[in-house]
């Protein structure tokens, strides 16, 4: 039976703030360093899992004002804090909504003003380091 | 049928810039005429759910046959709507409008526009 997948309302949400209705792309990267542990003898290479390194991007609006993207990610701009992602709006995280969350992440830059005459201004961001976890439990 | 939404948002903001010029805008066809800037519907890209990167072509009209006269009001219309700071112009080409049965002298603008429901 076909599955559709309709990635139109994830959830992003950037230091206890809902960013979700400003975002346009979302990606959630995890990833961790492949440490050799090829040994004498073996005929192919082998890897073990070493220190994770994830991060997560996203592309926003930019808006201008209290509150708003631009005041709040330049407040952010060098600091740690948390970010969670949600594949669908549900708040519950559940099998078909799972929750992932880099705890303690890094935003090294930001773009306050991106755009030319008449475009509507992004922001590209990400969000580095820090622990990330899976949760499907509501 | 009351009108509501970004889009009925984003004609109203471009209608109140080129009021604010001394010009009429128009978003009704039957009351495109000379001397009036028809605002067409817009093309655009969903930034997501809440967001549209818009583009509007607003038509400057001026009356037939398209003498020297015409032409300059058109062009001084261009003018005005091109160094307005509430609209963003980023294209224009002459044309003709054909409203009815009949062909105006007419400016074709490109105009962009980013509107968010909240």
């Amino acid at each position: 039976m076909a599955t559709t997948v309709v990635l139109n309302q994830a959830t992003l949400t950037v230091d206890s703030v809902d960013f979700s209705d400003q975002v346009s792309t979302i990606t959630v990267t995890e990833s961790y360093e492949a440490l050799e542990s090829t040994a004498f003898g073996d005929t192919a290479r082998k890897f073990v899992k070493g220190l994770g390194n994830h991060e997560i991007s996203a592309t926003l609006m930019i808006a201008y004002g209290s509150s708003e993207v631009e005041e709040k990610f330049n407040s952010l701009a060098g600091t740690t804090f948390d970010v969670v992602v949600t594949p669908t709006t549900s708040a519950t995280p559940g099998a078909s909504n799972p929750e992932y969350t880099l705890t303690g992440c890094y935003l090294e830059s930001v773009t306050p003003v991106n755009g030319g005459v008449g475009e509507l201004p992004t922001m590209d961001v990400v969000f580095r380091g820090g622990a990330l976890t899976r949760s499907t439990t509501p | 049928m009351p009108a509501s939404g970004i889009f009925i948002s984003a004609i109203a903001q471009i209608k109140a810039a080129v009021t604010a010029l001394g010009y009429k805008p128009v978003t009704d066809p039957r009351n495109a005429r000379p001397l009036t800037v028809f605002i067409e519907m817009p093309t655009f890209s969903g930034f997501n759910t809440n967001i549209a990167d818009m583009t509007f072509t607003l038509r400057v009209l001026a009356p037939p046959p398209g003498n020297q006269d015409a032409t300059n009001w058109i062009l001084t219309a261009v003018d005005a709507i091109h160094e307005s700071d509430d609209i963003a112009v980023t294209a224009g080409t002459p044309s003709i409008a054909l409203i009815g049965e009949q062909q105006l002298p007419a400016y074709d603008l490109t105009v962009r526009l980013a509107t968010r429901r909240n």
